[in-house]
């Protein structure tokens, strides 16, 4: 397990770096100059080159790019915000927190709810029950995000005045941003779930415990559920990575000042060290959450666990 | 001529059980429906797209403009009628250009295997670390924000998904006695690859082509609302959000139907999306 965890932390390293390499590559291919976008209008073609050639943007691409890669890895320094002039790394981790508590918070309750409501559509197959939950699974999957966040705006905020339209003043502020960005993974994880207890509930070994007597209530939570259970993982933790990815329409939707917000103003200026460091701490994040979903497959299910030994 | 015979009830056989699902049904009606909006935009609009009328500006929803109006006076409904045009089309020229990618990617890494699949692979992994929104936002941005720029990047950032679909059936398919026999007759790789194994794989791919086209409605009309897809006047559903959420507070009306308009695009494809799937596979519905 150990050794399997290691691998599993090397590959992590390789995959920044590949993405850190990807990321630099797309940005200097990148239409725009950022010398421009930092100086006033009417700044001279030689102002603008000096500070080309002062930020290092006239170096050959090579050149640049090793030099990137080593002041982000070696140094650990993603560089200096263009349009800030402060350390993107400071500004990231300042701003990190508001993404990661939207996208946390937001896929515990879609969890918690969508496999209430995948159990019980499927264990009430067939009946309104059923039809209901797919219904309004199919709703939510279909309803773009920042679509519905506009009308939770538009209803509760603008209309009703029970909840503040954006801010982060309070904890109310946060409860709009988390209920736009929960239907859509509730959604997709209760029809996941629904699915996967499908598969499971007509096995053998349900009979069998249905036939010695035992409780419904205790049939679906320890053999149907656990069962089902590393579909549903996959897709919990597929849904938190898209969460933390998606946080960008929210913020800019609530004018929450995440990372997201962060990433879409520096790409509007050009800022390409912001662009880079706000990336690679997605990236980071997204892969950190993978490799807990592969682990917490060992515990729910311990053929898994003899996979890693091998593997 | 017996195996035409054959695969032709098993089509047959797949379209009767598709045919006799409602919900399915309802989404393939929705999706001709829309299709044909999206062709007649010109009958059906009773105003251009782009056509102003100052003297118009900000009405609310009534008989002469059905969804309003907007605050250059252009008419709601005739703008969300020819954006049906831009949606569509993005959702399945996204879906294409990712389908066919990953089809070649996927396909040759699952019939060689070995190390090029590893490598194949593990390129895969790195680009997926990035969430598939992120990447397409950087990639449209990199490009410059317009709506072909849009589609290429969304193509481009869904590739993986299919390239994992093909790549796991075309494995599944190697080992096939009819393989066998291809490589028997002295069949060269690609005639294996592409005439008789791909065939046979593909068909888990049809349902992942349907639902995609309604993701992919979702993410380009949410890169147009961020700036980066179709640009104004171009009435893209996610474009016209995006200019009425700066009226939202006292014109609220603007951003019902453009919303409810992607809402059922998306819905009827994801509808005949798991209808495909039933009917592909009767066993998944648990009966």
């Amino acid at each position: 397990m150990a050794r399997y965890i290691v691998k599993r932390l090397v590959w992590l390293v390789i995959i920044v770096l590949s993405v850190a390499v990807i990321i630099f590559s797309l940005m200097y291919i990148t239409d725009g100059d950022p010398a421009r976008s930092m100086l006033s209008l009417n700044a001279t073609e030689e102002q603008v080159n000096a500070l080309r050639e002062e930020l290092g943007l006239n170096d050959p691409y090579l050149v640049q790019l090793v030099r990137f890669l080593r002041q982000t890895f070696l140094e650990f320094d993603i560089g200096t915000s263009y349009r800030t002039s402060k350390p993107v790394m400071d500004e990231v981790f300042g701003r990190i927190g508001y993404t990661l508590l939207i996208s946390t918070v937001s896929t515990a309750i879609a969890t918690v709810l969508g496999v209430r409501l995948g159990i019980m559509a499927a264990t009430n197959q067939y009946s309104w029950k059923d039809n209901a939950a797919i219904f309004l699974s199919l709703f939510c999957v279909s309803m773009p995000e920042f679509w519905f966040a506009l009308m939770l705006v538009s209803i509760f905020a603008l209309n009703l005045g029970l909840l503040p339209p954006f801010g982060v003043d309070s904890w109310v502020c946060f409860i709009l941003p988390c209920i736009s960005c929960m239907v859509g993974g509730m959604a997709t994880i209760a029809r996941q779930t629904r699915s996967s207890m499908l598969g499971v509930i007509r096995q053998d070994y349900i009979t069998t415990a249905k036939a010695k007597g035992q409780t419904p209530d205790k049939i679906i939570k320890k053999h149907a559920l656990k069962n089902a259970l590393i579909p549903i993982i996959t897709v919990i933790g597929t849904q938190y990575g898209i969460q933390m990815g998606g946080s960008v329409v929210v913020e800019q939707i609530f004018s929450i000042p995440g990372l997201g917000s962060y990433m879409m103003t520096a790409i509007g200026f050009r800022d390409y060290p912001a662009v880079r460091g706000g990336v690679l701490i997605i990236a980071i994040c997204f892969s950190v959450v993978v490799l807990l979903m592969d682990l917490i497959y060992a515990f729910v299910d311990p053929r898994f666990k003899d996979q890693y030994k091998n593997g | 001529m017996k195996t035409t015979k054959k695969r032709n009830s098993r089509f047959y056989d797949i379209m009767r059980r598709l045919a006799r699902n409602k919900l399915a049904m309802v989404g393939l009606f929705i999706i001709v429906a829309l299709v044909l909006i999206a062709i007649f935009a010109d009958f059906i609009a009773p105003y251009g797209y782009a056509e102003q009328n100052w003297s118009d500006a900000f009405q609310a929803p009534n008989a002469d403009h059905w969804f309003g109006t907007d605050h250059l006076g252009r008419d709601l409904f005739s703008r969300v009628v020819y954006g049906t045009r831009y949606s569509l089309r993005m959702g399945v020229v996204t879906v294409a250009i990712a389908a066919s990618l990953g089809t070649i990617v996927g396909a040759f890494a699952g019939f060689y295997g070995g190390s090029f699949d590893n490598i194949v692979m593990r390129v895969l992994d790195i680009f997926q670390s990035i969430p598939i929104l992120v990447f397409a936002i950087i990639l449209a941005a990199a490009l410059e924000p317009g709506l072909n720029n849009a589609i290429v990047a969304m193509g481009v950032s869904t590739m993986p998904i299919y390239a994992r679909l093909i790549r796991a059936s075309i494995m599944q398919e190697r080992g096939s006695e009819y393989v066998e026999a291809a490589t028997a007759i002295n069949a060269g790789d690609m005639r294996i690859l592409f005439r008789h194994i791909l065939p046979n794989a593909i068909s888990p791919m049809i349902v992942h082509v349907t639902m995609n086209i309604g993701s992919a409605i979702l993410i380009a009309s949410t890169l147009s609302f961020l700036g980066l897809g179709a640009q104004e006047p171009t009435p893209e559903w996610g474009a016209i959000l995006s200019g009425a959420r700066s009226y939202m507070r006292d014109y609220g009306y603007m951003l019902i139907f453009p919303g409810i308009m992607i809402m059922l695009s998306v819905l009827s494809f994801n509808l005949l999306g798991d209808g495909l799937r039933d009917a592909l596979d009767p066993r998944l519905k648990g009966n």
